[in-house]
């Protein structure tokens, strides 16, 4: 894995001198496809060397199995000549429990060379054993780095995508076109938009303020704080004042 | 007590989804395997089965976004966010990956790069789900962007989710960095 991200920054730096980026994107859907192939071909031949691994073992167990039924046959031969040394040494038969203490000691020697068999055959299994265990975590280590690859090169590929995607409609919309719309040119829509809203609160505010002080003026009016409707009276209270009227004569005109 | 038809190897699986169906609250569960069925019975899910899906999904519904297809050799969906201010977000899908992005910025438009990218990569944490980076257009320009990487599997809820977080954290990114703005 460490391999492709140096192929990466490799491509990275040589694009760099080259002052062509977007060579970069390129590049990398290149080396972690050639990545994915190679893991691909890496992990065929690992499960190839499984089931090699696995076929021998099953091969030597059944030697074993063999063997240990080879082992078991001398165990037999063993105890039935010690018996028959027994009886012919209880029958004081010399002879004849000479003879099959020999036997004995001839087949003994047979067992323990089958055991040994048995060890080294044993010892092969088990480092069959070691081999496919080795084998297998190489084969599910090689599995998620392919899938890691996969992710990379998909994010890789899909982000080009929508980079070509992003780039016409970019290309076939002016530059206030709402189809092209960055993020920048939204946060300042959003905010003319509620700059629009705050004027137009505000705006609604000083006509509420507006209404609010008509009405306050009306109340000082009823109160007589405010000259209005009253006035009319105070008028003719200061003609009654005047005294009564001469002929001819009104209010001062 | 019914029987069950599996294949040999997965009766580990079988015995561990029986456990859980065993709970009283197996809803997570069940929604999943939906998730699961739905994306097993349609095959893989590619821009062009998302775009009918997020047409008829909520975003659409509530009106507050309008996916159409940015047709080309690979297609895109192309997501208008109309709460934020009708950002652009352009969603694609390759393989397993399906992406979200939008643009912040123009490279050009930026006073100090050096500061700029210092003060995102310690901020760039705060936007949820989202990755920012440098992207080259085929004719040069570089812009800042914003996208976020998701399963193509995934539930649509979680594909709409993607797509509403990545909108807004785009217009906040902006409003984040811009005093780096000319």
């Amino acid at each position: 894995m460490s391999g492709v991200l140096e192929k990466l920054w490799t491509a990275l730096r040589g694009a760099a001198n080259e002052a062509g980026e977007a060579a970069v994107d390129v590049n990398a859907t290149r080396i972690l496809d050639q990545e994915i192939r190679d893991a691909d071909a890496e992990l065929r031949d690992a499960r190839v060397a499984l089931a090699g691994m696995m076929g021998k073992q099953t091969v030597e167990r059944n030697h074993l199995t063999e063997k240990q039924a080879k082992l078991d046959e001398y165990a037999g031969y063993i105890r039935q000549t010690l018996t028959k040394q027994k009886a012919a040494e209880s029958a004081g038969q010399a002879a004849e429990a000479a003879k099959h203490s020999a036997l004995a000691q001839e087949v003994a020697a047979k067992y323990a060379e089958q055991e040994a068999l048995i060890t080294a055959s044993n010892s092969v299994v088990a480092e069959y054993g070691k081999n496919i265990d080795v084998l297998k975590q190489k084969i599910t280590a090689g599995e998620t780095a392919i899938r890691t690859l996969k992710q990379r090169a998909d994010t890789v590929k899909a982000k080009q995508h929508v980079i070509k995607a992003s780039a016409a409609v970019a290309a076939a919309s002016s530059g206030t076109d709402s189809r092209a719309r960055s993020a920048l040119d939204s946060l300042e829509r959003i905010e003319k938009r509620q700059e629009e809203a705050l004027a137009q609160m505000d705006a609604a505010n000083a006509l509420s303020a507006e209404s609010t002080g008509e009405a306050l003026e009306e109340r000082l009016r009823k109160a007589g704080v405010v000259p209005g409707a009253s006035a009319a009276s105070d008028v003719l209270a200061r003609f009654k004042n005047e005294g009564p009227p001469s002929e001819g004569s009104g209010p001062a005109t | 007590m019914r029987e069950v038809w599996i294949q040999p190897q997965h009766a580990p699986v079988l015995l561990k989804v029986e456990k859980l169906l065993r709970k009283p609250n197996a809803h997570p569960l069940i929604h999943a395997l939906k998730g699961v069925s739905a994306a097993m019975s349609t095959g893989s899910v590619t821009t062009q089965t998302l775009l009918p899906d997020l047409q008829s999904g909520s975003l659409a519904a509530s009106r507050r976004y309008t996916f159409s297809l940015v047709e080309g050799l690979e297609p895109v969906i192309q997501a208008v966010a109309h709460d934020y201010g009708d950002v652009n977000v352009y969603i694609a899908v390759t393989g397993e990956i399906a992406i979200a992005q939008a643009t912040l910025f123009p490279v050009a438009r930026v006073r100090d790069t050096a500061r700029l990218n210092d003060r995102i990569l310690r901020t760039e944490k705060l936007f949820d789900l989202a990755n920012i980076s440098i992207d080259t257009h085929p004719d040069g320009l570089e812009f800042y962007v914003i996208y976020g990487a998701l399963r193509a599997a995934s539930a649509l809820s979680d594909i709409e989710f993607e797509i509403d977080t990545l909108a807004r954290n785009a217009v906040d990114a902006a409003g984040a960095y811009r005093e780096f703005v000319k």
